[in-house]
């Protein structure tokens, strides 16, 4: 289990995260909904510990870094690194000498290629079977959904599904409020910096609504469109 | 066009603070270290100056037409003002390498670099980045992978300097080579990876840098051997040499990958770079400096990775 306790986070004068308390399970998924800039990125780096902050991230098998696989809403890829090199330089890190990719590429990428060459989608993609391939206990995948085809999209509710049933801890983040119904067991509402609402299954589509008008508001009424 | 320009202008200031250093005070320096390093090749190997100041020169305007630094300006600016862009850019550039090789009367090399700056300006090396590169190193990922990759133009200059120096039965040029194969080592390092490839990692502050340590070893090792091998059958007499650069080559290498994990994810910065010249100068210091950096690595990472 993870327990947050008290987490905020500040960039000089800027509040990006006010006394966030949250608890997550095993064998759960969560999501994390709100509008660009509500926090959610930062929320996920500071649990990963990628980002220093105030109050604490408990979780049994400390630190929680090494049983975590991160997927970052933007892959960072080296440059002059195939997709095979990547996901060895992966392994390395977590001490694991498998090597055979080409068995366990399930999205076909071209690991032979160099991956800055690859599209947003790909090199998400890459990230994940990297993550997947760690074979870690918690996984926090930040928008996962984003710039990846439709039937890798299939795939990633299908994966989220079977590390559900093995007992994984999964935090998700999507605009995509239809991936995250399908795979979530809760969605917390990030509003800046808050958690302003958590919601179980049976709610969802009461909280889709309400995230339209939230996100909408007037907003498309500020630009003259002709 | 002027915009972009300073823009340019802006940015190298902006990189030369975050160096450490006052742009006011950068720019005489900048010409006093570009002088002095000019000088010290021509006073070094007076027979071959020229010849490797026309390459430096080549090196350096090459890597600034690399992809990645023109690929804004491609998209931004119409074809005829891009390429107007990378002339002038090419020009300024070659510009204080002609006007040094036209001090030394090398005329041939200076019409060469000139033709050079004009040709790469309208060159596209697109083909060259996107093209998979085999190195030994692909199994231990990622600075030796990805520095051999970079480094491959140096490659015939090494063959070439290795052939010239056994036709010419010169011990020196050899040495040289091996020197400077640890010069392209320890640049390897100078870039700073993603803080994301560090923090993945599950080991604690002393046995991340450690096996970044041996790994940097072993992989020199590998790199220098063909021309360990070449001096040992060729030249066994300078074996006092070639223990002393190979032994002082793994002390910078070490040196190197404590101070960018000192820095880290910040680039290493000015105090490093005058460590490194006392170092040089006076290599028994890198006894003093390595256990420095380490120490100070050792906090860096307990951060990052903790």
């Amino acid at each position: 289990m993870i327990r947050i306790k008290h987490l905020s986070k500040a960039y000089g004068n800027h509040q990006v995260l006010r006394d966030i308390n949250l608890e997550f399970e095993p064998g759960h998924v969560y999501g994390i909904v709100g509008a660009n800039g509500a926090g959610k990125t930062t929320l996920f780096r500071s649990i990963a510990g990628i980002e220093n902050h105030d109050g604490e991230v408990e979780y049994a098998n400390s630190p929680l870094k090494n049983d975590l696989g991160f997927l970052d809403a933007q892959p960072i890829m080296m440059s002059k690194i195939t997709g095979w090199e990547y996901l060895k330089l992966v392994l390395i890190s977590r001490g694991i000498a498998e090597e055979n990719f080409e068995s366990q590429n399930l999205f076909d990428l071209p690991l032979g290629q160099y991956a800055e060459t690859y599209s947003t989608g790909m090199k998400k993609k890459l990230a994940l079977t990297g993550i997947l391939l760690q074979a870690n206990q918690v996984l926090i995948l930040d928008e996962p959904f984003n710039g990846v085809d439709i039937q890798s999209n299939l795939i990633i509710i299908e994966l989220i599904k079977k590390l559900k049933a093995l007992n994984k801890i999964i935090l998700i983040s999507s605009h995509i409020f239809s991936t995250l119904s399908e795979t979530c067991d809760q969605i917390h509402l990030l509003k800046e910096g808050v958690i302003e609402k958590s919601v179980l299954k049976k709610d969802f589509t009461a909280l889709e609504s309400e995230m339209k008008d939230i996100i909408l508001g007037n907003q498309l009424k500020q630009i003259n469109l002709r | 066009m002027s915009y972009y320009f300073l823009l340019q202008f802006r940015r190298f200031n902006r990189l030369v603070r975050e160096f450490g250093l006052m742009p006011v005070l950068a720019y005489p320096l900048l010409l006093v270290l570009f002088l002095l390093g000019s000088a010290l090749i021509f006073i070094k190997s007076p027979e071959y100056a020229t010849w490797i100041y026309l390459v430096i020169a080549l090196v350096f305007i090459e890597s600034i037409g690399q992809r990645g630094a023109t690929h804004v300006s491609k998209t931004l600016f119409t074809k005829p003002l891009f390429y107007q862009i990378r002339l002038i850019e090419n020009t300024a550039c070659a510009i204080p390498f002609v006007i040094i090789l036209l001090y030394h009367n090398a005329f041939s090399q200076c019409m060469i670099l000139s033709l050079a700056a004009v040709a790469l300006a309208f060159s596209s090396r697109t083909g060259i980045i996107k093209k998979e590169l085999p190195t030994p190193f692909r199994r231990s990922p990622h600075e030796f992978t990805v520095g051999c990759r970079k480094a491959v133009l140096y490659l015939p200059l090494i063959a070439y300097i290795l052939v010239q120096a056994v036709l010419v039965n010169n011990a020196n040029l050899v040495l040289f080579v091996l020197a400077f194969v640890f010069f392209l080592c320890i640049s390897f390092y100078f870039s700073v990876e993603h803080l994301s490839f560090v923090w993945i990692h599950n080991k604690s502050p002393e046995d991340f840098l450690r096996a970044k340590i041996r790994q940097g070893l072993i992989n020199a090792t590998i790199l220098t051997l063909p021309i360990l091998i070449l001096l040992f059958i060729r030249f066994p007499q300078t074996w006092p040499a070639i223990c002393l650069i190979q032994g002082v080559g793994y002390l910078f290498i070490i040196a190197m990958i404590a101070a960018k994990y000192s820095a880290f994810p910040t680039v290493i910065n000015l105090p490093h770079i005058i460590l490194f010249m006392i170092c040089l100068w006076l290599p028994p210091m890198l006894l003093i400096v390595i256990p420095l950096f380490y120490r100070k690595a050792l906090n860096k990472l307990e951060t990052i990775l903790l």
